[in-house]
């Protein structure tokens, strides 16, 4: 049996990055119109590229890691490299400071890029992670799992209802040691749910927990966990 | 163009043609056929003559490119050799002197190529392996945000019973948490400092010997080997845990 697992992407940023690369490109174009000196396109992307190399800063800014420019590498390399030859320099300098500029571009894209991508991925939502449930299913992750297999038509109508509610970590934890001796614990969480895909471009990952009751869906991302709750449970006997 | 420069040029393509040729033979090119068993001892006894090889006992093939040859030494020991295929020729990568169970990680972030290796001396009596992936329970509670991390315990036996030696993949239950895992600590650090020796965080593999009676019995002859190894390989130890650490509802 083989799974695919779907190819998530980011679609916003991939967006935006493009935005950002065809405003480079303008900026680049009007440069070349209005100099005097027209070197080969292939060597100003060289040149640009070069620009781009720079001492940053990371800075993790709401989940986001962001970079900020600070020195420009590759205009010092650059101009030291060309300086005693003529009037290359004059031709290329401004190529290269557009460069190092891109980095600025790149940064604004990824701080308009984060909001709307808040503003059409609820990230509190449940159907934000779990979005297609055709080929879900559910495995074993601990031995006090059950033969139980997922009603997918329940999970799929349960999607809006489920509630969030708070995770109890540390009671959690502590409930299963107390109720029982090292031999017979019962895992809280014992099943995965697999299979599913997140909304369409929102570049999700999660690992998805299903509750012992089959109520309870315990979703871990890159940066939280979610905790849900339905009505009903979403597993059933038999096949 | 002067014809100098003409043949100059010709020189050039024909160098260029050649070199592309070699780099594809000597990097891309398909195997040959495997080594013969006599072959294979005396490349064993060269690279590490502690092994002392006498009897190969067979050649598994992981894929088109990695092969799993165990073997007894003179010393009536267990071993086991990892046998990769690059450079247009047949390399041993490691080599150990016992056959106590390891994982070989051919691709370090896909758990696809993940698989488990072992060659367990007869005389330990083993009549079969239970394999287990286990993640310890846990919370996390910083600045009033909640992690609970549910407790991971899978176990997948295989039998010794015709066979003291064997090469599994890992079942796809076993994939697909590695894969969700895998993927979500990517999504936190996509760098390419991505540390490709923890890529399960926390999760880890381990092993229990069972002998005829179904109780846990300790494989003195296929424990604490001596190995050698060019470094290139990703081949982890498993523990060995006993039913104490299980947790059996």
């Amino acid at each position: 049996m083989t799974i695919n697992f779907d190819f998530t992407f980011n679609a916003i940023a991939i967006l935006m990055g493009l935005l950002a690369c065809s405003v480079i490109g303008y900026f680049a174009y009007r440069i070349y119109q209005k100099q005097v000196g027209k070197p080969k396109v292939w060597k100003i992307l060289i040149v640009m590229i070069i620009g781009l190399f720079s001492f940053s800063i990371n800075w993790n800014m709401f989940d986001t890691m962001i970079k900020i420019p600070i020195l420009p590498l590759g205009v010092g390399t650059l101009y030291i490299v060309l300086k005693g030859k003529g009037d290359r320099w004059q031709t290329y300098r401004s190529f290269v400071w557009l460069g190092f500029l891109a980095n600025f571009i790149f940064l604004l894209s990824t701080l308009v890029a984060v909001p709307i991508h808040h503003a059409i991925y609820h990230e509190s939502e449940l159907s934000a992670y779990i979005s297609t449930v055709e080929n879900a299913s559910i495995t074993p992750i601990h031995p006090s799992a059950e033969n139980l297999s997922l009603n997918n038509k329940k999970l799929l109508e349960q999607l809006h209802e489920m509630k969030q509610e708070t995770i109890y970590s540390d009671q959690w934890y502590e409930q299963t040691y107390m109720n029982a001796d090292s031999t017979n614990r019962k895992e809280r969480f014992p099943y995965q749910l697999i299979g599913t895909s997140p909304k369409w471009g929102s570049g999700f990952q999660t690992i998805i927990y299903l509750e012992e009751d089959g109520k309870g869906i315990l979703l871990s991302t890159s940066k939280t966990q979610l905790y849900f709750r339905s009505e009903i449970s979403l597993i059933e006997e038999g096949e | 163009m002067t014809k100098k420069k003409t043949w100059a040029l010709a020189g050039l393509g024909v160098l260029g043609l050649l070199a592309s040729f070699m780099i594809f033979w000597f990097y891309f090119a398909k195997p040959v056929s495997f080594l013969t068993n006599g072959q294979l001892v005396k490349e064993i006894n060269r690279t590490f003559p502690e092994a002392s090889a006498s009897v190969i006992q067979d050649s598994i093939s992981v894929d088109e490119r990695h092969v799993v040859v165990p073997f007894i030494s003179n010393e009536d020991h267990y071993g086991l050799s990892y046998w990769v295929w690059k450079r247009h020729k047949w390399t041993v990568e490691t080599i150990d002197t016992k056959g106590e169970p390891k994982i070989w990680k051919i691709n370090r972030k896909d758990p696809s190529s993940f698989h488990l290796v072992w060659n367990i001396h007869p005389q330990d009596q083993v009549s079969f392996i239970a394999y287990y992936l286990i993640r310890d329970r846990g919370y996390q509670i910083t600045e009033g945000i909640e992690n609970y991390i549910p407790r991971v315990q899978m176990e997948k036996k295989v039998s010794l019973q015709e066979k003291s030696y064997g090469v599994m993949e890992l079942s796809d239950e076993w994939q697909w948490l590695m894969n969700a895992v895998i993927e979500v600590e990517l999504k936190q650090k996509p760098n390419l400092f991505f540390d490709p020796f923890t890529p399960e965080r926390n999760l880890f593999l381990g092993w229990i010997p069972y002998d005829q009676s179904d109780k846990e019995t300790f494989p003195e002859g296929s424990v604490n080997g001596n190995v050698y190894s060019n470094g290139k390989m990703l081949i982890e130890h498993l523990m060995i845990l006993s039913k104490g650490d299980l947790e059996i509802p």
